[in-house]
């Protein structure tokens, strides 16, 4: 079976984007200061720099197979079973994050905005919208990623807004928290930029060869970890550390005490927009797991899939209640989870191909 | 294809049904003040503007807006919230509130209860400005009018206004909270009361040490000083000084300056006993508003009054640092540079019995380089 090329090169580095900034921003300044203290945002550049190595794997992986999804090779490199259950694996972590992001995304939806909705009608706009373009080829999800990435820019304009209170003092003395804090605010904040590993399974879909594939993925993580240190460092100056304990989504907080002529309550247009790249990770996560879900019960193709885990996901994410300490717990695990599908399993892969001199043969021919 | 318009039809109907978390203006009440007393049982007293728009009596002509003026007594600030909500009709929102006003002995106890709804409602504003009242805050908001503007946004307009003289800083709910948790700086609030003739004045400045209103507040000049000091001078800075104590004539002993720009430089030092000096360099370039003597032409008159206002804003300033050190309520954040930059130093030191010994020096420089449109 060959895979067609649906995405472009510039559109890769938007998809991985898209796929990584998500519902785990507004939080981030608040879960990184929990350790890492004012230092937070060398967390988070170290972090930036772990997912690049990860990231490294994975890429690494893809080279050696350039027309395979990671559903595909783990069969080629481990052997028939032993592969469906690692693809069965993925599939299912995908699927859960996808219940992951729904349930965060309706938390913070209802803490903010829609306070007496009921979830389950949050659930269903957000599995909705998402299913209606998961269901579609990369080509088409690929584009809409690019086209909603200009949100992003107006995003960091408002954020520039909140200056006016900065207090550049509350970032010093750099290195407070300590060597051991920072790497612990590092795993926080990882959590926060899950999404690259979609590379898994677009890297057979990209048009360019694998040195392209490697430099716009690394502009992408790039972008994200820039702009991630900057939320974080603008929400560290506006807030003092001992008041940041206390709220629990920053980057809307501070957005909240801006007033203006016309306009009032900035964090509610903030949380309206961020929205959007809430659901395109979501989008990205339902995509992968049907594609893995397609492959495994060989299925014709993934629209079918997207429609069945769409329902599931529902179902599931309205049995799941609106509590922080649930919500709380379900981060633990997934935050844990994914080290072992990020870096363990694609380095396990990586080192077994290697030994056993497992390769796609016909790469020569490719570009 | 007819069945799945209709299964899309009627989906889309589920939708415009309604919204759960629809909230009319047209029933809401809206709130634009709010005020609280501490009574002496412990009780809060909460005293609520609520802006509602009455039909003239009068035929049709335009309706015009009038407060309502709802008091209640409570535990708290949400038990009052329910206790209001009983009193009128539709909901009681906050959302727009501008003002909030306390009561100076409420403030003393803790200022942090009483905000803490405000910070954790989702729906309220944080950008309303705080104020401490000398008089009841019940008193001052059943003025009703003042100045033919309701009370509220005249309460609003006055320190907005004040804000742009340099005469109380710009705070609100929202600005003061990083403050208020920092125990390396303190805030000070504007401080208000009713005058007899029924105005509202802005007496001067309230100092705060930690969450607490210390009972010191700063007047006349030293608000502005102070703000200058801290580098927050607004669009607007003036001062009134006797120069020529000597004269005959009352006026021609007073200059009256404004500042055109405001230069600041802090430094810190520390010694090897952990004693702390933090000095203020002051440049400030002003320009002479008011000086019935009128010789401004004279470089050596201009010379001696830049020397003599330099001396006196230096001692006020010198009076200024001594209240703030007796309120112990570090306006300059001095504790926040030292853990910022001296955190080793910052460990060793008990800052709440340390800061009212530490050495502040201003310096205070002026100089005189416009005279208005004559000489």
């Amino acid at each position: 079976m060959k895979n067609k090329k649906f995405l472009s090169r510039s559109q890769l580095m938007f998809f991985i984007l898209q796929s990584q900034i998500g519902v785990g921003l507004l939080s981030l300044p608040y879960m990184v200061h929990l350790h890492a203290k004012n230092d937070g945002w060398i967390s988070v550049i170290i972090a930036g720099i772990v997912v690049f190595v990860f990231m490294f794997i994975m890429w690494s992986l893809g080279k050696r197979f350039p027309n395979d999804t990671i559903y595909e090779y783990s069969n080629k490199i481990v052997g028939k079973y032993v592969g469906t259950v690692i693809s069965f694996m993925y599939a299912l972590n995908f699927f859960i994050i996808s219940i992951f992001v729904v349930t965060i995304t309706v938390n913070i939806l209802k803490k903010w905005i829609l306070t007496f909705t009921p979830p389950y009608v949050i659930i269903i706009c957000i599995v909705g919208t998402g299913v209606y373009l998961a269901r579609e080829n990369l080509k088409v999800i690929g584009r809409f990623f690019t086209f909603v990435s200009l949100l992003i820019l107006f995003l960091v304009f408002l954020e520039l807004l909140s200056y006016k209170d900065a207090n550049y003092r509350y970032l010093f003395p750099i290195g407070q928290a300590g060597f051991k804090n920072i790497m612990i605010g590092s795993h926080d904040s990882l959590t926060a930029m899950l999404g690259f590993e979609s590379l898994l399974v677009i890297y057979p879909f990209v048009k360019g060869n694998a040195k392209d594939v490697l430099k716009y993925s690394t502009f992408a993580i790039t972008i994200v970890t820039v702009l991630y240190t900057f939320f974080l460092i603008t929400s560290f100056l506006v807030f003092s550390p001992e008041e940041i304990q206390l709220v629990s989504e920053p980057i809307l907080y501070m957005l909240k005490a801006l007033s203006y002529e016309v306009v009032e309550r900035l964090d509610l247009i903030f949380l309206s927009i961020w929205v959007v790249p809430i659901i395109t990770s979501f989008v990205t996560y339902l995509h992968i797991a049907s594609v893995g879900m397609d492959k495994i019960f060989k299925q014709k193709n993934h629209k079918k899939v997207t429609l069945v885990l769409g329902i599931l996901i529902m179902i599931i994410s309205v049995f799941i209640p609106q509590e922080d300490k649930i919500i709380d717990k379900f981060n633990l695990i997934v935050s844990y989870s994914s080290y072992f599908f990020i870096a363990f399993i694609p380095f396990i892969l990586l080192i077994v191909s290697i030994i056993r001199k497992k390769k796609e043969q016909n790469q020569l021919y490719e570009n | 294809m007819k069945i799945k318009f209709c299964i899309l039809f009627f989906c889309c109907l589920l939708f415009l049904t309604s919204c759960w978390d629809q909230r009319l203006l047209s029933q809401s009440k809206l709130v634009y003040g709010v005020g609280a007393d501490l009574e002496k049982d412990g009780k809060l007293l909460v005293t609520a503007v609520i802006q509602t728009i009455a039909q003239a009596s009068k035929g049709t002509s335009e309706p015009v807006l009038t407060n309502v003026i709802v008091s209640s007594l409570a535990n708290t600030f949400s038990d009052s919230r329910t206790k209001i909500m009983k009193k009128i009709s539709g909901e009681y929102a906050t959302s727009k509130a501008r003002v909030l006003l306390f009561h100076e002995d409420l403030a003393k106890e803790d200022l942090y209860p009483v905000l803490d709804i405000v910070y954790r409602d989702p729906r309220s504003s944080l950008g309303a400005k705080v104020v401490i009242s000398k008089d009841k805050a019940a008193d001052i908001l059943n003025l009703r009018v003042v100045e033919e503007s309701l009370i509220s946004e005249e309460i609003l307009e006055i320190v907005t206004t004040a804000e742009t003289s340099t005469l109380v800083p710009e705070e609100n709910v929202q600005s003061i909270c990083p403050t208020l948790f920092d125990p390396g700086e303190d805030i000070t609030l504007p401080y208000i009361g009713k005058t007899d003739d029924k105005m509202i004045d802005v007496y001067g400045i309230a100092l705060f040490n930690g969450r607490k209103y210390t009972g010191y507040n700063i007047y006349d000049e030293e608000p502005t000083l102070l703000l200058m000091m801290k580098d927050e001078m607004k669009k607007y800075a003036k001062f009134t000084l006797e120069v020529n104590p000597k004269e005959k004539d009352e006026r021609n002993r007073f200059i009256s300056v404004q500042v055109k720009n405001n230069k600041v430089k802090k430094e810190l030092k520390i010694n090897k006993k952990n004693d702390i000096t933090a000095e203020f360099d002051l440049n400030i370039k002003v320009e002479a508003l008011e000086y019935p003597k009128d010789n401004l032409a004279d470089q050596k008159e201009i010379k001696r009054l830049n020397k003599e206002i330099s001396k006196q804003l230096t001692k006020k300033a010198e009076k200024l640092i001594k209240t703030l050190q007796l309120a112990n309520c570090d306006a300059f954040g001095i504790g926040r540079d030292l853990i910022a930059f001296h955190p080793k130093v910052w460990k060793t030191l008990d800052w709440e019995k340390a800061y009212p010994k530490i050495t502040i020096k201003p310096n205070i420089k002026v100089e005189i380089t416009g005279s208005g449109i004559i000489e």
